[in-house]
This record gives C-alpha cells, sequence and structure tokens, in this order.
C-alpha cells in the first residue's frame, strides 16, 4: 500500500458509504443518503447533519470535490460531488484493507470437523 | 412549525457550514419530512450542530484555554491562602514589589495565562465576526 494513503485509512463507515456512492457517478447529497440507505439495504441511514459533516472533511482532505451541475435546469439547491483522484486510490485501499479482514475471519471461522 | 425550527438549528451552525451546506440540508428536509419523522431530522440537525462547533471549529481549543486558566486562579487562590497561613508576616506583602519571588513570579505566569486566553477568546470573536460579514454580503450577491 502507498504510504501516503495511511493517514486516511482505515475509513469510518459514513466515509466508506460514501465514496462507494460516488465511485460510479457524481451525486448530490440527497441521492447519497437514498444509495447509501440501498447499498446497505437499509441498515444504514445518514440523516443530512452526518453526510454533510462528512462530506466538509472528506472534501477538506482532498478526497471529495464538488462537480458540475448535471443539467442547467437542475434545483439550483442541488450540488454534486465527485471522488477525486486521491478518493479514489483511498477507497481502492481500505476496500483491499477489508478483503484481508474478511479473509482472515473466514479462516477463523471454519468449522472444526 | 418543524421547518422552521430546523431552519432555526442550521442558523446556529459555524458560518463557514452554514454557507456551504444549510441551502442543501433544507432542501433535503423538504424533500425527506414525509419519509422521516421530524424528531429524527431535528435530532440529527441538534447532533450536528455540536459536533460542527465543538469539534470542527476550533471551540474546544477554548474550552480548554478557559479550563486552564480557571484551573491557574484556582491553585494561584490556594497558594496565596497558605502563603498567609504559613508566613504570617507574608499578608502584609498585598503588593507585588513586597511579595516574595516565588509568589511574584506566579503572578506573572498567571497574568500571561490570562492575556493568552483573552487573545484566543478575541482571536475567535473576530473570526465569528467576520464569517458573519461574509455570510450576509454573500446573501445579499445572491438577492441581486
Amino acid at each position: 500500500m502507498n504510504d501516503n494513503l495511511k493517514p486516511f485509512l482505515p475509513l469510518s463507515p459514513a466515509a466508506l458509504h460514501i465514496l462507494l456512492c460516488l465511485a460510479a457517478e457524481a451525486r448530490h447529497g440527497y441521492g447519497i443518503m437514498q444509495d447509501v440507505a440501498l447499498q446497505s439495504n437499509g441498515q444504514y441511514k445518514l440523516g443530512p447533519g452526518t453526510l454533510y459533516d462528512n462530506l466538509q472533511k472528506l472534501m477538506n482532505q482532498g478526497l471529495v470535490a464538488e462537480a458540475r451541475r448535471k443539467a442547467a435546469n437542475d434545483d439550483p439547491r442541488r450540488r454534486y460531488y465527485e471522488l477525486t483522484a486521491l478518493g479514489r486510490s483511498v477507497l481502492q485501499a481500505d476496500v483491499e484493507r477489508l478483503k484481508n479482514v474478511v479473509r482472515e475471519a473466514k479462516l477463523r471461522f471454519k468449522p472444526v470437523i | 412549525m418543524t421547518r422552521f425550527l430546523y431552519d432555526q438549528l442550521l442558523r446556529m451552525h459555524p458560518p463557514a457550514f452554514r454557507r456551504r451546506f444549510s441551502a442543501e440540508m433544507l432542501w433535503i428536509f423538504d424533500e425527506t419530512k414525509h419519509s422521516v419523522s421530524a424528531s429524527t431530522l431535528l435530532l440529527d440537525c441538534s447532533v450536528s450542530l455540536l459536533r460542527q462547533w465543538f469539534l470542527r471549529s476550533g471551540l474546544w481549543k477554548v474550552a480548554i484555554a478557559t479550563l486552564g486558566a480557571f484551573l491557574q486562579i484556582t491553585a494561584f487562590g490556594v497558594f496565596w491562602h497558605l502563603l498567609r497561613h504559613t508566613h504570617p508576616t507574608a499578608h502584609a506583602a498585598t503588593s507585588l514589589a513586597n511579595a516574595p519571588n516565588s509568589l511574584r513570579q506566579f503572578t506573572l505566569w498567571l497574568a500571561g495565562g490570562i492575556v493568552l486566553l483573552v487573545a484566543m477568546i478575541a482571536a475567535s470573536v473576530r473570526n465569528l465576526i467576520a464569517g458573519r460579514q461574509v455570510d450576509r454580503s454573500g446573501r445579499r450577491g445572491l438577492l441581486t
């Protein structure tokens, strides 16, 4: 793993879900909230306060940036967010970390015959 | 009424956060008010308010500085009280010129601490006022 990604890892559950939502395409805040609920089968729901607190932190860290509006006639209150290159690298590194956690868990939970 | 309360809670957020996200949060409130209970949204906004002021805005630094100053003042009071009881001649030394060296040093440290605290509070208030002015001019810009 790249050493300059270490300070960002591990991601908090909220940050991980937000970055995952933005991995496919730029989304607005409400879209992120809906997608997080969908991703987790309704088990993890972000409120607007938690969402924007995390978005602010991710933007300050340079992992997320504001994207251009999708349509000119879009509601002016809607703002779109997208992953930066650094954000994508951090997300990939965290997913790798989680894969290792799952692999280790599978080994330890192997039924004894 | 709930929307008004939500709006008021948003207005209490730090200026930088409010400028950036309050319109969007109010829009999400309008979109979700029928599917999510009002109490959940208000609680979420209240938690966000506390988090923004105490964790993100650096207000905790002022809180720690205030606590430090109170501890210094209390320690000074205790020190002074003990000094008066253990050295009866010391209570005549009410002026700094007559005070023992250790007491003079302690008073200087205390004064330094208080000056630092006042400077920190003044800087925070200045930032807050500057943020509000930018906020107001931003709103004026939107209206024109």
